[in-house]
This record gives C-alpha cells, structure tokens and sequence, in this order.
C-alpha cells in the first residue's frame, strides 16, 4: 500500500517534471515574436491598403485638376457669352428708339422737316442695328468650328437613375413618375442629353394635374436610333398648340394648378437637336417631336443614334489568416531518494561462537560414534564457551546455562532469549539435543528430560522467532505509522494537487489564457472587420483578460505583445480615420467641379442656340425698315407693325437668353491683386501689393491674362490705389500713345473692333454685378500724350 | 416752363443724337451746354458750369453702372442740381433701387415713349420720383404684389382659422424656440400638451391634402406658414422685444 502511494507520489512528481519540461519547450514556441507575427503580416496588408488609399487620393487630386481646368474654359467660354447677350442687350435701346420714332411719326402730325429728320435718324439706327448684328455674326462664326459638344457613348439608365432622384417634387404635387429601365446606350453629349430629359420631365409635371403620372422611357427605333419619351397624362395641346410648339411662343396654362411658360426649354431642346446635326452625319436622323390630345396628355420624344456595348466586371479577392493552436499542459518537480546500508562487523565474540559450535559438533559425532559419555563432556564443555560469551556480554548476569537442572526456573537459554542476548541460538539447540541424545543412551533419565525439555522450549521460542513480542508491538507501532505515513503521504498527495495548482498550474492556465486571448486578439486582428470595430473587439478581449487573471502584470512579454498590437492598430484607426475624411472631401470637391463643368457646359451650348436663334430670325427687320425708309417712307403703318414685331421678337429672344445669364452666378472671394497683376509686363514694383479685389478668380485671372496679351508685352507702369472705401483702381500706363482719343473712347465699348477688349468690359461688369459694386469700369483715356489704362474693381475687406 | 440747361451724360452717339433730337423737337426751353461719354469728362463740365438739370445714362463706355456713383456724387456735391436717369437698362431692378438710393429725381427707361417734355417739366417742377411709363408699369406689378401678399396674409388668418395664438406659436417656432419656452411667454395661457395638440390642428389646417406623402415636422410647418404668408418673413420677431 505504501509501495503503491509512493509510486503514485514518484510518478506524479516524474509527470510533473515532465510536464515542466515540455512547457519550457512550448514556452519558447510561444515567444513574443511568433505572437507578434500576425501583427508583422497585418501591417504588411495593411500598407497595401494604405498606399491603394494614397492613391485613390492621388487620383481624386488629379481629376479635380483636370475638372478646375475645364471649368476654367467653360468660364471663358461663358464669358463670350454673357459679352454676346450684353451685345444683345444694347440693340435694344436703339429699337426703343426707332419705335419711338415710327410711332411719333404715325401719332403726329409734324413738319416735313422734322419728319426727315425721323426718318433719317430711323434710318442710322438700322444701320447701327446692323453694325451690331453683323459685330455678333462675326463673333458667333468665329467659334463655329469648335466642337463644344462631348459627344460620347451615354448609357441611358444611369441617367434615369438622375432624373428618380427628383420624385419627391413628383410626390409633393400628387403626380406618379414611372422610370421604365432601359439598357440602352447612345451617342451623344451626356450633360446635354441630362439637360433635355431634365426639361422634358419638368415640363410634364408643370402640365400634369394631381393624380396624374409622367412616365420615361427608352426604345428601340428602326435604323439604329433611341426614342427618349417622357408621357404625361396633363392636359394636353390643341392641335394648333402643337403645331407652334418649337416656335416662339410662350404658352400659358388656363389651369390654375398648372404653372406656366411652356416655351423656352422646348426651343433649347430643339436647339441642341439642331446643333448635333450640323456637327456630324450620324445625327443625321435626330429629332424632336411631339404628340398630344387635348385632355388627355402628350408624349415628347427626342431620338438619338444607338450604340450597342458589353460591360465588364471585376471581382476582388480577399485574404483571411488561420489562427494558432495550443495544447500541451507540463509541470514541474524534484525527486529526492535515500539509500541507506548497514555494516555488520567481526568481533572476539565470534571466536568463542566457534569453539562452541565445533563442541556441538563434536558432540554430534560422538553421540553417532555411541560414545554418549564423551558427547556429554562435549557438551558441558560447548555450555561453558557459551556461559563465557554470556558473561562478556552480560557481566553482572546469573543466567548460565547448566547441563541438569531441577530448578523450576526457566531454562537459561530461554531467559537469554527472552532477553534478547545475541549468541547463536542453533549452537545449544544442538547441544541439548545431543545432550538429550546422550542421556537417553546412558539411561539417566533425568538429564535426558531436562535436555528435552530445554531443547524443546528452545526450539520453539527460536525458531517462532523469539522477537515476536517485538515484532508484535513493532508490528502495531508500524501499522500506526504505516498508516500515519499512508495518509500522510496521501494528504501530500491531495496536497500535491492543489499545490500543483496554485503554484504552477493556476499561474500556467492564466498564462494559457492569456495566450489564447492574444491568439483571439490575433485573430481579430487579422479578419476583414474595420479597424474601429476589431480595436473595439480587441478592448473587449484585454478587458476580459484583466477581468479574469488580475495576474496579467506578471506576463510582461505578452503584455507588451497586447499594448503593441493595441498601440499599432490604434494609430493606424486614427490615420485610417484622417485618409478617409480627406478622400470623402476630395471626392466632394470632385463632385462640385464636374457639377460645375456640367452646369457650364450647358449654359453654353444652350447660350449658342439662343443667340444663333436670336442673329437669324431678326436680322431681317432693321433692313426691311430701311428699305421702306428708302422708298419714300410713306408706308408708316408697315413700319409701325414691322418695328412692334421686331421689338417684340427681339424681347422674347434675349430674354431667353437673358434667363440663361442669369442662371448662372460666381461666387464673390478676395483674391490677391498680386497674384493677379504678376501676368503684367510691369515695371517689377508690385511685390508689396497687398490689396485684395472681390471677384472670382478664374475670372479676373483671365481678365488679366487678356490685358496681357493686348498690351503686347510693351513695358507699362501700373499703379494701384483705393478709390474710396470700396474700390481698387488700377492704372495701367502705356508708353506712349497708342490710341487716339476716338479709339480711347471706342475701346471698351459694344463696337470696339478688339473683341478681347470687349472681353474685359464684360469681366469688369460681370465682377462689379456680383458683387454689388456699381463703380466698376474699364476705360481708355489720354492723359499728358500716353494712353491708360484705368480699370476700377471691387476691394475686398480686410477681414 | 422757364429756360433751363442740361447737361447730357451719354457715350453711344447715335443715342445722343436721338435724345438732343427728342430736345429739340419736344422741349425747346432746354439748353444743352454740354455732352459728357465718360466721368472724367463728366465733371470736368461741371466745374466748368453748372447744369440746372443732368440727363444721366447709367453705362458708359467700359462700365454699365457708373452712372449710379456719378448720380450719388452730383447729389452730394450738388443738391439743387436735379438728375434725371435715362437708361436702356430695362430689366436690372436691382439697379433702379441703387440710383434711388443714390437720390435720383427720375428714372426714365429708354422704352416706351422715352423722354417726354411732361416728365421733364415734372422734374423741372421739383417732383420727385418722375417714372416714365414703362418703368411705372413695373412699380406698380412689384407694389401690387407686395401688397397682395398682405392681403393673402389677412385671408390666410381667414381662411385657415388662425388666431393670435397660433400665429405667436408659429412665428416663435420659426425663431427656434422650444414648445416650454413658448409656454413661458407672457400672455401664453398654454401648457406643452395644448401647445402639442395646437401643432396637430395647424398641420390639419395647413395642410387639408396631406404633404404628398410625407410627415409634417415643426420645420416644415413654419415654412408653411411663411408660403401662406401667416408669418411675414421679413418681421420675424419675438414677443417682447
């Protein structure tokens, strides 16, 4: 039993060891450096992330460059615009003035002479009228060759996907719109296909009463052409209505739930449709028309030619890790074993054991010989070498062994016995045996049972083992500590356990654990989770160790492994956070300049329509008046309608183009008149200018580059000054005189031969418009025989 | 009328010859002592004489609208001087309103009739405020609407049963205060509930066919109330100050 629980505790203690070794080994697996792998292999796809990041940032930069570019030259081209409607504009006085005129000379009856007079005056202003005219015509050719359409191939739905966008204006009036999805793709100018479908629809809804619905769609026509069809169920047209639609007239709804002007975004469409078909033959077969029933609805339809195409799509991939596994348990322990020997030695003792064994011996062969008397000597003489040893031993005893004895004491060699005297016992076996032998022989009787007797007692005791008693009790006391030491051993052993635990196996399995959250940590780490989310998982997981162990201050190498990875993860949440924000900024920003582009864009092309328009169909009347003039000037009546028509024609025309101009506004920021003036040949003394002028940028950068450009690198003295509070002179002073004071005074104005200089007119005006500054002005003077040049802008405040 | 001079700030020649045409023929009392293109010119004139009455085009040369500073300038320099415009700027209100604050007596608009000898005899009387037809015409379309809009605002308390209450509720709400803090307004017998229950009443109110669909927030209430011109927004005050 002892055996068994000291194997037991031999073998606990030899696994324990074990298992201490074997953690040693794991712990060198587990080193901080494979725990930090993961994170070596997160940063790794991490900085491909970062850099895709920088580059979509990059990108976004370069398209926002490439978008303020075309911006810029929108701009430009919007300004040749806005200077043509102001051409426009300033005809309108003189039409004033010849209705005027007519009409005073229908209304009264006036001399001769001054009806000449009328008459002639009439007659200069249509030649002016004319001037003006032609002044545009050239303008407007001069840009025909210049394709200001994008044509490209425009798939439809995207821009139905626009146009689903404004249902809530649809919903507000109680009008269901219904976009019909199409996979259709077409050639033509994307922003201006938008502009149209965007007219379309909105014409529909002003016509289409509550409860009504506006459906868009896109077919198929023969020939390789797309029908754009925006139905609606309003009211409708008379046939007559529709029969004037695309020209000029303005219709206004009788319905009081309808809004009105039916007119201009019809003839911008019909403009557009019409520029495609000068541009190239594919447009060959564009139109746009209409159907309608009065009450009942109309379907406007615009065609533009098919294209037919196949889209690719590519997939991404992404990478997942595997995550670690752990097992092995080990311990740790000691062994201890003792070895304990005994020497016996030789002592004089001994010797005399000898003579007395070789008397029993010779007593033996005497008894075998029969010579029983001798034996009997033999044996006295083998009792006396034993008395000899007993009184070595025990000096002061009285127990000696005698041959015959009546004594009813116990027989000495029992007594020894009893004693525990240390001799040899087999010897005076022997001895009474051969005595008893002896006597039996020789027939004394006495001797022969007393011998026996002894013999017998001694035999017993002896080979009963004599220490019996001893035994017994050694045999009790050992059982006492036999089982003493058993449960001993057996509490060691429970205690082993527990101690097993608290001293290595608690701390082992905090560390296992420990471990295993670093190997969830890890694994968070490398899932395709966002990095707020993993930080927060993350955070969770430490919380739950700190929440567990309390003992985590000791695992310092994990705990750095754990602070590294937070740490780590946690600057790169806060970049991540920064790179997003500037990208979605960017993004913005690249939003808002092709929203810009687009608005631009269209302003434009519609702009070219209205004022092609505009040259065409009144170019007619200034010389059908004149001519009237010329032949006598009698047909006051014809002249009178014919100027009234004119006037009305020609107010509807530039207001449609006024519309445009007005749709459009730059915004009014300070921008440095250093920066601006550095395009000037100056005299170098302007790095001190400090001032700031309120405008647009593009603008008043090309109002400069223009100046530039006329005054032909000539060295100019500029002086800048405040003139009162709110503006900036800027006097440019040529060499010398290169204009006359006629050319000065025509030099900015509608007719200046120079249309750059009307150019900057139009930007000085433009700038002063917005920005409420009415003293704004270019001009052209003469002064001390050198011509300046005088342009007075807005002055930014100082903030 | 008596004799009186002028000065002509015009820069188109053609024009100026139909404007001193319009002189000549229909107001022979005035004398025209002088024709400016530009500002420097301008006043150049003017120190050298002094016009009883300057006709002023507003765009010369390579500005449209210096004619409103010159306007400004000659008033302050010279108050009895009196200045008339005549424009081709026909469709720029924005502009008409700054030559009025710039003290123009007239405003008359290369239109119409132009310049007639009645309009130039007012001005010479002394009238303020002398408009030829055309421009007149346009007054009187904005007047009328402005006006309307108080009328529209009478009959929309009419129309859609709003009291004092609910006006003040709605002109408050409009001006970011919370239901408790309009319930803390003297004279506002109302608790959060009856403030909650009134909310309920005037989106009924305003709003009999629903709002196409959507939920009527405080925010759109207001802007409701400021379409139906319940609330003038140009006087959005709070009580009290």
């Amino acid at each position: 039993m002892l055996v068994y629980v000291g194997i037991a505790i031999v073998v606990v203690i030899l696994l324990l060891y074990l298992f201490n070794s074997m953690r040693a080994k794991q712990a060198a697996k587990y080193s901080p450096d494979k725990m930090l792998e993961p994170l070596r292999q997160w940063e790794q796809i991490n900085a491909q992330h970062v850099e895709e990041q920088n580059d979509r940032y990059e990108e976004l930069h370069e398209l926002q460059e490439i978008g303020k570019r075309h911006v810029l030259e929108n701009k430009k081209k919007n300004i040749e615009q806005r200077a043509k409607v102001s051409l426009v504009n300033s005809v309108v006085p003189f039409i004033d003035r010849m209705r005027n005129e007519i009409h005073r000379l229908n209304a009264v009856e006036e001399p001769e002479e001054i009806r000449q007079e009328r008459l002639a005056y009439v007659k200069e202003l249509t030649e002016k009228i004319k001037e003006y005219n032609d002044i545009l015509t050239q303008w407007i050719q001069m840009r025909q060759g210049e394709l200001s359409l994008h044509v490209e191939s425009v798939a439809l739905q995207p821009l139905f996907d626009i146009v689903g966008k404004s249902r809530m204006g649809f919903d507000r009036k109680g009008v269901r719109l219904v976009i019909e999805p199409t996979s259709e793709i077409v050639k033509a100018d994307r922003t201006l296909t938008l502009f149209m479908i965007n007219t379309l629809i909105d014409n529909a809804r002003k016509f289409t009463e509550r409860n009504g619905s506006v459906t868009l769609s896109a077919s198929v026509v023969k020939e390789g052409y797309v029908d754009i069809m925006i139905a609606d169920t309003g009211q409708g047209m008379t046939e007559e209505e529709r029969a004037h639609l695309f020209e000029r007239k303005v219709i206004n709804s009788s319905s009081a739930e309808v809004q009105t002007s039916h007119g201009f975004g019809l003839l911008n469409c019909k403009g557009i449709i019409d520029k495609y078909k000068k541009v190239s033959r594919i447009f060959d077969g564009c139109t746009i028309s209409v159907e309608s029933e009065k009450d009942k609805g109309s379907v406007f339809s615009f065609r533009l030619p098919r294209v037919v195409r196949t889209l690719l799509v590519l997939l991404a991939m992404g990478t997942c890790l595997q995550v670690y596994a752990a097992t092995p348990p080990d311990s740790l322990q000691g062994n201890r074993s003792k070895i304990l020997d005994r020497i016996s030695a030789n002592t004089f003792e001994g010797k005399l054991l000898k003579r007395a064994s070789a008397f029993a011996d010779s007593a033996y062969f005497a008894n075998v010989n029969g010579r029983y008397t001798k034996a009997l000597q033999y044996a006295d003489s083998c009792i006396g070498k034993l008395n000899a040893i007993y009184r070595l031993k025990a000096p002061h005893g009285k127990d000696s062994l005698v041959m015959y004895s009546q004594s009813a004491e116990k027989p000495a060699e029992i007594q020894w016995l009893n004693n525990g005297l240390e001799t040899n016992y087999r010897i005076i076996l022997d001895i009474r045996n051969e005595s008893a032998i002896a006597a039996l022989a020789l027939h004394e009787w006495e001797l022969y049972r007393y011998n026996n007797e002894v013999y017998t007692r001694l035999f017993k005791a002896s080979s009963a083992d004599n220490t019996l008693d001893s035994y017994v009790v050694g045999m009790q006391q050992s059982k006492a500590n036999k089982t003493i030491s058993i449960v001993v051993l057996i509490l060691i052993l429970m205690l082993i356990v527990p101690a097993y635990y608290v001293l290595f196996y608690r701390h082992y399995v905090a560390y296992r654990i420990y471990v295993e959250r670093v190997e969830e940590i890890n694994k968070v780490l490398m899932n395709t989770d966002e990095a707020q989310v993993k930080l927060d998982a993350i955070a969770r997981i430490i919380k739950s160790i700190s929440k567990h162990g309390g003992e985590t201050v000791q695992f310092n190498s994990l705990n750095e492994v754990v602070s590294q990875i937070t740490e780590v993860l946690q600057k790169n949440v806060e970049m991540e956070k920064a790179r997003e924000e500037s990208i979605e900024m960017a993004e913005d920003e690249l939003h808002r300049v092709e929203i810009e582009n687009d608005k631009l864009h269209v302003n434009n092309s519609v702009l070219d329509n209205c004022l092609s328009a505009l040259k065409h169909e009144t170019m007619y009347y200034p010389s059908r008046i004149r001519q009237l003039i010329e032949n006598g000037g009698e047909d006051l009546h014809d002249m009178n309608e014919l100027v009234d028509y004119y006037k009305e024609l020609y107010m509807l025309l530039s207001a449609q183009a006024m519309r445009l101009v007005d749709d459009l506004r730059y915004p009014c920021r300070p921008v440095s008149l250093q920066k601006l003036l550095k395009v000037l040949p100056c005299a170098g003394e302007n790095q001190a200018e400090q001032r700031h002028i309120l405008g647009d940028e593009d603008l008043l950068t090309y109002l400069f580059f223009l100046l530039a450009q006329l005054l032909e690198g000539q060295t100019i003295v500029l002086k800048a000054k405040d003139k009162g509070a709110r503006y900036v002179v800027i006097d440019i002073e040529l060499p010398h005189m290169v204009y006359t004071n006629e050319q000065c005074r025509e030099l900015f104005a509608s007719t200046t031969p120079n249309l750059q200089y009307f150019l900057c007119r139009q930007i000085v005006r433009d700038t002063g418009e917005f920005a409420n500054a009415r003293g704004c002005g270019v001009y052209a003077c003469n002064i001390d025989n050198k011509t300046h040049l005088e342009i007075t802008l807005p002055k930014a405040m100082q903030a | 009328m008596d004799k009186f001079k002028v000065i002509i700030v015009e820069d188109v020649p053609l024009e100026l010859k139909g404007t001193e045409g319009i002189f000549r023929n229909d107001i022979p009392e005035a004398t025209i002592i002088g024709t400016a293109d530009s500002e420097p010119t301008y006043w150049k004139l003017m120190k050298q004489e002094l016009p009883d009455l300057v006709l002023l085009d507003l765009g010369l040369g390579g500005s449209t609208t210096i004619g409103v500073e010159i306007c400004r300038h000659t008033k302050e320099q010279f108050p009895k001087v009196k200045v008339l415009i005549f424009t081709g700027e026909i469709l720029n209100e924005k502009l008409w309103l700054d030559v009025l604050d710039a003290g123009c007596d007239g405003i008359i608009l290369k239109s119409g009739e132009l310049l007639t000898r009645d309009d130039v005899i007012s001005v010479m009387n002394g009238k303020r405020l002398v408009f030829n037809q055309p421009i007149l015409e346009k007054i009187v379309e904005k007047f009328k609407r402005v006006v309307s809009t108080q009328i529209f605002r009478q009959e929309a308390f009419i129309a859609y049963e709003i009291d004092e209450y609910d006006e003040r509720f709605l002109r408050h709400l409009a001006l970011g205060y919370t239901k408790e803090q309009i319930t803390n307004l003297r004279g506002m017998p109302f608790g959060v509930k009856s403030l909650e229950k009134r909310q309920n009443e005037l989106v009924n109110k305003l709003f009999p066919n629903g709002n196409g669909g959507m939920g009527v927030n405080a925010t759109r209430l207001v802007v409701r109330a400021i379409e139906l011109h319940i609330l003038d927004i140009d006087n959005l005050v709070p009580d009290n100050g």
